[in-house]
């Protein structure tokens, strides 16, 4: 089973994301910080694939997503985020942040961030 | 050396040549001439008279002396004629002859027996006085007088005098005469000379000075016009005339009212100025028959000591569309950060509404293993439960709710799209190809929504094929054109015009920027629409059709984030023109 991890400061969008994600046979946690979720990754729970949204009340996503991925590089990382200007730095995008992995809100069809996780997380565990 | 001399003549000559031409055509020649004749006259009439008195008063004096001398050797020498003493009467006759203008005397006898000459003696050449046999009568004053000698006749004396004294004389005052003339004329004509050629030389400044004026007068870029203080035009500027459309010669000496025919209103100002003495400034608006509507400024300055007034008329339209333009960027800013921050603040709520309604009709449908799970579970039959929804219209407002969310967020897309600084997406871009992408796509746009067939219109495309890539963002732009082309065919749309509807797209190069303008025949629309054309939300559109957002969104894609600029134009029944100006390369575009 896919074990996911979302954080974002709005509790009814991980709710919905949750239940959709869950549908889809996954195992869903959620965080409202980006402190959380590092103290949530740090207690050794494992996650295949994290969403970050941007705007975070302290930590911001994309420097959550920085610091995680040089401990955590196996784990993918995707943003889900409510500025249509976001572009993926040079940064992030070697920390596996393509285009591909970025949704913006509001999500009006699920479905194709359920598919990028299934696609990206199963390759990984077919490669090792 | 030689060389030198010959080249001086040529040029000197015809400067000689050209001086003696503008002198003898002018008033100095005609003056001098003048002067010189009566002078001469009034030198000629006094000389005569000078003449004619000392000719008088010679011959009172020749005639005198003639009877004097006369009187005196007719008595001298009676006795001695008497006596025929030769020697006395000689004596006698060379002692009176001393004075010079005695010519000859004559002593006859006239007695019969001795009758004839007894003694004549006359002045030679060299003045001396010698007894001659004869005189020979030439004198022009000559007296004789009888010698009478004790009651007797006994002889005559005939004294002759010269005229030469008196030629002599006559010739001093002619020669006096022309010398006057000849004095009197050139110094006349040396002090008119000179006076004339100060003269000549202040006429000459201050025709420098007045053709310097005239100068500066017309090589201002404002219309001049200068009036006296019964508002009578005395004076205009070539631009002037030109924005006015008559001559300084046709209004010279015209009211002002008749001059100023096209600006009625500027009429009261002036007096008003002229009145008051304080200057004056005013806006004036003025729309030609093809409904251009151009701006100007007329400033009236009273002139010192009520002497009149100057009106100053500029063509301010470029100004005035520059500070529009000012407010315009202000306003779209302050909107446009506004609408960014209030988008952002609504993707969350969006973003919720969206989510719940598909996790709703996932949860509804009968396929996933978890409803059936759960619906068994709590005996629910999924397939009447849908029945029952489907009846009740619930899909109905559920796929309502969904579209709502869609369209909110784009709305809040195109929102954000204001506050977008998306460089790093820019890549350089061939106009061309792009806008005739931006046409195939809204074509295929209309054609998908039958509001219009586009088959209909025609499409001009004018293509400067020279112009470089621009460096730019190409879907963005491919937006801004979109907007504006079904703008101009929904314009088209609906006029009711008997022109074949036609929009015409050019590029063009220019100084690193390249410059699209997209223009329509369609109806065109007013002042206040034109004004209002790129503010959020404004739209003349039915409500649903439009958000008003199309236009404010290209405007921010052009220039906040391509740093370009972009216009519109629009005259009624006429036609609307956008123009769009893209830098080649916005990053050597200074942030403002």
């Amino acid at each position: 089973m896919i074990r996911v991890l979302h954080v974002d400061d709005e509790p009814d969008i991980l709710h919905g994301v949750k239940a959709y994600l869950e549908d889809e046979g996954m195992e869903v946690s959620t965080a409202g910080s980006a402190e959380e979720a590092l103290a949530m990754v740090q207690s050794s729970e494992q996650f295949d694939a994290i969403i970050f949204d941007l705007r975070l009340p302290g930590m911001s996503g994309d420097e959550a997503v920085l610091h995680l991925h040089s401990r955590y590089p196996e784990m993918k990382y995707f943003i889900c985020t409510g500025s249509m200007d976001f572009d993926a730095t040079p940064n992030m995008k070697s920390a596996g942040l393509s285009q591909d992995r970025v949704f913006y809100k509001p999500l009006k069809d699920m479905s194709k961030l359920a598919a990028a996780i299934h696609r990206d997380v199963k390759k990984c565990g077919t490669d090792s | 050396m030689n060389a030198t001399a010959q080249s001086s003549i040529p040029s000197g000559l015809p400067g000689v040549v050209n001086l003696w031409n503008r002198f003898k055509g002018g008033l100095t020649f005609r003056l001098q001439v003048g002067l010189c004749v009566v002078t001469s006259v009034l030198i000629i009439g006094f000389g005569y008279y000078d003449y004619s008195s000392a000719q008088k008063d010679w011959n009172y004096q020749l005639t005198e002396l003639v009877d004097r001398v006369s009187l005196r050797i007719a008595t001298a020498s009676a006795g001695p004629l008497w006596s025929i003493n030769m020697q006395q009467v000689v004596e006698t006759i060379k002692s009176e002859m001393s004075d010079e203008n005695l010519l000859a005397v004559e002593v006859r006898e006239l007695r019969e027996d001795k009758g004839g000459v007894f003694v004549t003696m006359t002045r030679q050449h060299d003045g001396t006085v010698s007894l001659t046999q004869k005189f020979e009568s030439r004198s022009p004053i000559s007296r004789m007088r009888m010698i009478s000698y004790e009651g007797h006749d006994i002889g005559t004396a005939t004294v002759h005098v010269t005229n030469a004294g008196m030629k002599r004389q006559m010739q001093t005052i002619f020669r006096q005469i022309l010398i006057r003339i000849i004095v009197v004329n050139v110094i006349s004509l040396a002090i008119i000379w000179l006076i004339m050629s100060r003269s000549r030389r202040i006429e000459e400044e201050n025709n420098e000075l007045r053709r310097h004026l005239q100068n500066i007068f017309n090589s201002m870029p404002s219309s001049l016009l200068a009036m006296d203080s019964h508002a009578i035009v005395t004076q205009m500027n070539r631009q002037a005339e030109l924005m006015l459309g008559n001559t300084l010669d046709d209004s010279k000496g015209e009211p002002v009212a008749d001059v100023l025919t096209i600006f009625p209103q500027a009429v009261p100002l002036i007096e008003e100025a002229a009145k008051t003495g304080q200057a004056l400034q005013h806006r004036l608006e003025k729309t030609d028959d093809k409904g251009v509507l151009t701006h100007y400024e007329i400033h009236v300055f009273p002139l010192e000591n009520a002497l009149g007034c100057v009106v100053r008329l500029d063509d301010v339209s470029m100004r005035v569309r520059i500070e529009e333009m000012m407010i315009q960027n202000e306003k779209m800013n302050s909107v446009g950060m506004l609408a960014a921050g209030m988008a952002h603040e609504i993707n969350n709520p969006l973003a919720i509404i969206a989510q719940a309604c598909q996790n709703i009709e996932r949860r509804l449908s009968d396929s996933l293993p978890k409803n059936k799970e759960v619906a068994e579970l709590l005996g629910v039959d999924l397939l009447q439960l849908n029945r029952y929804l489907t009846d009740r219209q619930i899909y109905t407002f559920l796929e309502n709710i969904k579209n709502a969310a869609a369209r909110a967020s784009n709305i809040v897309q195109d929102m954000l799209a204001y506050s977008r600084k998306s460089e790093s997406r820019f890549a350089p871009c061939d106009v061309s190809e792009l806008v005739d992408h931006a046409i195939r796509l809204s074509e295929g746009h209309y054609d998908l929504k039958k509001k219009y067939d586009f088959k209909h219109i025609e499409i001009e495309r004018r293509y400067d094929t020279s112009v470089p890539p621009v460096a730019c963002d190409k879907t963005k732009i491919e937006q801004v054109l979109i907007n504006i082309i079904e703008n101009a065919a929904m314009a088209l749309m609906q006029s009711a015009s008997v022109r074949p509807p036609r929009i015409t797209i050019s590029t063009k190069g220019a100084e690193g920027v390249v410059r699209i303008e997209i223009r329509d025949n369609g109806p065109g629309m007013d002042e206040t629409i034109r004004k209002r054309i790129f503010e959020p939300f404004f739209t003349t559109k039915p409500v649903g059709v439009g958000t008003g957002l199309g236009l404010s969104v290209a405007y921010f894609i052009v220039k906040e984030q391509h740093k370009g600029n972009i216009e519109v134009e629009s005259t009624i029944d006429v036609g609307t023109r956008f123009l769009i100006e893209l830098p080649i390369d916005p990053r050597k575009v200074g942030s403002p």
